[in-house]
């Protein structure tokens, strides 16, 4: 739209003045998962009020209907009722008596006025920025006269519901916006789970013209690791009564680790230097509130079934396009058989990987014994072969296989070792080496026959998450919920064709030779060069600004403790509980010193319940680069992000920054 | 001069009864004008009233805690809780204003964080004389004497962050005055300077961590407060305030 024409007026005692054009900036926050609050359409009531009184600032008083929660087939709109009244000039409301309060109480009016479905979002929550925002002075650009005004839209959406679905809300929002205001794009601030829902607006629902810049505050872009111990264990809780009084030994050790998750997260972040409790507080916090709205303590099963409706929740799990980037996630059947794979599950950071990891390093130091038998080491303590029934050939081929490939390792670098003694070469030549076969052993981990391509996002979506159809009375409702997520997940990846398997030894074979383990290394070919840019990336809108936090430990998963090991002659199936990662945290002190930017880091921190390695992808996975560095935030949980003082003058800086081109457009 | 004092206090669920909050809210009321004349004459305006009513008599305190009663349920079971307002000379953009969230019952659901509170702001125009340290204290020390808090403190804004009810687990905030009941763990003896810390008989401790009222734009007063945070984060004097021992 082009300039406005300029409306003049006379006044007789001042001359003649002209009135500045008006041009608005029309911000739309999205909030995260249980940041809108929820109303039944059909009887009115607020069904999601966690903060209303007399717990926080309101509106309304605290509300959970957790039976209303749990009926996923009906949905709850977001309450529209921000309990203001308008201000009377006539003085038919006697407490606004003398103009001083009438303006007083017109302003706080007019600044709700200026944020639209404020009570859209839990205030607690967004409070903070939404006051920032709405009184924001936006200076014009010198060569442009006009006055430009925020207006604040809060998008709020039911977050237990199809994500694809919350996104048609956010277009009729923006449609909302664009006509009020007359202008052409909306800028959208997106926090959590609300950046999905922006993205697929984006991408799917044609908004990206629409969209002049998105703000990502702590989204999970790649996934949140996290939701799978929520979906497989249920929601974390201190479940103690669960745990004394349930007789099932599967129960009890399920119980037992979510207890041990909680405490040992606390153990863990206490080691690490974090604030141990409130973290673990954070992320038991809603297993209070469905206890506190339903008047009665919630078992454990009760929130797993809870969690398990939600088709949100199955949207949040960690997409392939996570796994592929960061080794400490793998996928993988340790008795796989060379058939279809049964009983697979996700594996998070494991005990194997941290001790691992913290032994290559000290070797990289101090080399000492041969790498191939600390390699050894670590696999046995953790596949345990001889308890496992092995009745599959092929498993036998392959464990012999991963030995030779780290046998041949060793030897090499027990000869490199010897060649420095006897000073045929120096010592940079054998860090060269290690690091080299660090390399190996990890693309021997990723690639072979044992695991997937996790590139691969049908596999995926297939096979892996098989896990979480343990109970045969939720198969059908995770059976879709999964249908639904991996539709999701595609929608929002770009170029998802499958890649052909890759087999294990070639693969092997080329990144030693690249790496000079057998002689002369050499450069990727421009053919693998274009491979390594035509793999599936996650969309991302080209005016996105990204901030997260990296300094509050993520309990993002655990290790994988067999139950039970059934077995014949064609396939072997496993069955599996997840065990708390952070019981590495014992085996690995100083871990809050870790740099955030190795890969192990960036699964392990964040802002308490989204990793770094998503809530920050690497400029490789995402469609289109961050328009700058992201801004980086300490010692904040999720929920709390956007009160964050240093976040809110960031994002009102950038405003203020972007008036000048946004004028433009 | 800094924008705004707040002063806030944070006590378990009790069943206390109207009466006893009414007179609990009228202490407090008579005390704070005790401290200087302009800090009498609390009012507070009901929904359906013309104008407002004086807060002057414990049956004026009860009044208003009846008319700013609060259902919400937990399950079945229908809770009741007050949060009357009172303010000095106007409702809207007061100089001083207090809200008491009370009558929140034991909830008997884990140790979940839903704390009975005051919230007290005082803002810039009450003017210098209102705004002293004497007076700042004075009123922290009447509230924590009608109300028997868990812990309180006195601030700014936005510095401390007081814990929110359900999500956190309400371990005390650390601001430029911090108030512990007896119950914490024992304070170090020792605090940096210019912090002191006395008894406040027979309740508990409070602890000032700089002498001159708050301003959170001044780097020192800001830093004295984390200094005194740091040290009671180090001696783990701030435990969750669902962990305390009853008083």
């Amino acid at each position: 739209m082009g300039d406005r024409p300029r409306i003049g007026y006379a006044d007789k005692a001042q001359g003649a003045h002209l009135h500045a054009p008006v041009r608005y900036l029309p911000i739309i926050i999205v909030p995260g998962f249980m940041g809108t609050r929820l109303t039944d359409p059909k009887t009115g009531s607020v069904a999601w009020n966690p903060l209303g009184k007399p717990f926080g600032e309101g509106p309304r008083k605290f509300s959970v209907d957790y039976a209303r929660l749990t009926q996923t087939s009906a949905e709850l709109i977001p309450d529209e009722d921000h309990g203001l009244r308008k201000p009377d000039p006539l003085g038919a409301d006697p407490s606004a008596k003398d103009k001083k309060e009438f303006d007083q109480e017109s302003t706080t009016y007019t600044r709700h006025q200026r944020v639209r479905h404020a009570s859209h979002l839990v205030a607690d929550f967004y409070g903070e920025l939404i006051d920032k925002l709405s009184t924001l002075q936006i200076p014009a650009p010198a060569d442009k006269p006009v006055t430009i005004k925020p207006r604040i839209y809060c998008c709020g959406y039911d977050w237990r519901l199809d994500n694809a679905k919350s996104a048609l809300r956010l277009a009729a929002m923006v449609e909302e916006a664009l006509a009020e205001t007359r202008e052409k794009q909306v800028v959208i601030l997106a926090h959590g789970m609300g950046g999905l829902v922006a993205r697929y607006y984006c991408r799917v629902l044609g908004g990206e013209p629409k969209v002049f810049r998105l703000f990502l505050l702590a989204s999970p872009t790649l996934g949140q690791p996290e939701a799978y111990t929520n979906l497989k264990h249920g929601i974390p809780g201190l479940y103690v009564r669960d745990f004394i009084e349930d007789t099932d030994t599967k129960d009890r050790i399920a119980e037992g680790v979510n207890e041990f998750g909680t405490l040992s997260t606390m153990i863990g972040t206490a080691i690490g230097g974090t604030r141990g409790w409130q973290v673990v507080q954070a992320a038991i916090g809603l297993h209070f509130v469905l206890c506190l709205g339903s008047g009665r303590y919630l078992r454990r099963k009760e929130t797993l079934y809870f969690m398990r409706q939600l088709p949100a929740a199955y949207q949040l799990l960690p997409g392939a396009l996570y796994c592929r980037e960061h080794p400490w996630w793998l996928l993988f059947d340790p008795l796989a058989t060379g058939h279809l794979p049964t009983g697979y599950m996700l594996l998070f950071p494991t005990l194997l990987q941290l001790v691992n990891i913290k032994e290559t390093y000290e070797m990289a130091q101090n080399p000492g014994e041969p790498m191939e038998e600390k390699a050894k080491h670590s696999a046995t303590m953790f596949l345990a072969p001889e308890e496992a029934e092995r009745t599959s050939p092929m498993a036998r081929l392959n464990r012999e296989w991963i030995w030779e490939r780290f046998e041949k390792i060793g030897e090499l670098i027990s000869a490199k070792k010897q060649e420095v003694r006897l000073g045929l070469t120096d010592d940079s030549d054998l860090k060269k080496r290690l690091d080299a076969a660090k390399s190996a052993a990890e693309v021997a981990i990723r690639f072979d026959k044992f695991f997937l391509n996790a590139r691969n996002n049908s596999t995926l979506y297939n096979d892996i998450f098989t896990g979480l159809l343990d109970l045969p009375e939720q198969r059908a409702l995770c059976a879709a919920n999964l249908a639904l997520a991996y539709r999701f997940d595609q929608a929002l990846t770009v170029d998802p064709y499958p890649i052909p398997p890759v087999n294990p030894f070639s693969a092997l074979l080329r990144e030693v030779k690249l790496q000079g383990v057998f002689g002369k290394g050499g450069q990727k070919s421009e053919q693998e060069e274009e491979d390594k840019w035509a793999k599936p990336k996650a969309y991302m809108h080209p005016g996105t600004y990204n901030a997260y936090c990296d300094s509050e430990v993520v309990e993002a998963g655990g290790i994988l403790l067999s139950t039970d090991i059934l077995s014949n002659f064609d396939a072997n199936i496993v069955r599996w509980v997840l065990f708390p990662s952070s019981l590495g945290f014992l085996f690995t002190p100083g871990i809050a010193a870790a740099d955030r930017g190795s890969s192990f880091a960036q699964t392990i921190f964040g802002d308490g319940a989204v990793p770094i390695a998503s809530a920050n992808p690497p400029k490789e996975v995402i469609s289109a680069p961050f328009l700058e560095e992201p801004k980086v935030v300490k010692n904040i949980q999720h929920h709390w992000f956007c009160n964050e003082p240093t976040l809110i003058d960031w994002v009102t800086d950038k405003l203020k920054a972007l008036t000048a081109d946004f004028l433009s457009a | 001069m800094p924008r705004l004092h707040r002063i806030q206090l944070f006590w378990p669920g009790r069943t206390d009864g109207v009466p006893l909050m009414g007179r609990q809210i009228a202490r407090f009321l008579a005390d704070a004008a005790a401290l200087h004349p302009k800090l009498g004459g609390f009012l507070f305006a009901p929904q359906g009233v013309a104008a407002p009513l004086p807060a002057s008599s414990p049956e004026a305190c009860e009044e208003a805690l009846r008319r700013s009663a609060d259902t919400w349920f937990t399950g079945e079971i229908e809770r009741v809780s007050y949060a009357p307002r009172f303010f000095l000379e106007r409702s809207f953009a007061p100089p001083l204003e207090v809200t008491v969230t009370c009558g929140i019952e034991p909830l008997n659901l884990g140790p979940i964080f839903t704390p009975n509170r005051l919230d007290l702001r005082v803002s810039a125009d009450l003017g210098d004389e209102r705004c002293t340290r004497p007076v700042l204290e004075g009123l922290l020390r009447a509230a924590v004497l009608a109300f028997r808090p868990d812990f309180a403190f006195a601030g700014s804004e936005s510095i401390p962050q007081a814990p929110l009810a359900i999500f956190s687990d309400g371990a005390p905030a650390v601001g430029w005055m911090t108030y512990l009941r007896h119950g914490f763990p024992e304070i170090p003896r020792s605090l940096p300077h210019p912090a002191v810390a006395y008894p406040l008989a027979p309740l508990g401790t409070l602890l000032v961590a700089h002498p001159e009222p708050f301003d959170e734009r001044s780097p020192t007063h800001r830093a004295a407060v984390e200094r005194v945070r740091e040290v009671l984060v180090a001696s783990k004097v701030l435990v969750p305030a669902v962990d305390l021992p009853p008083a």
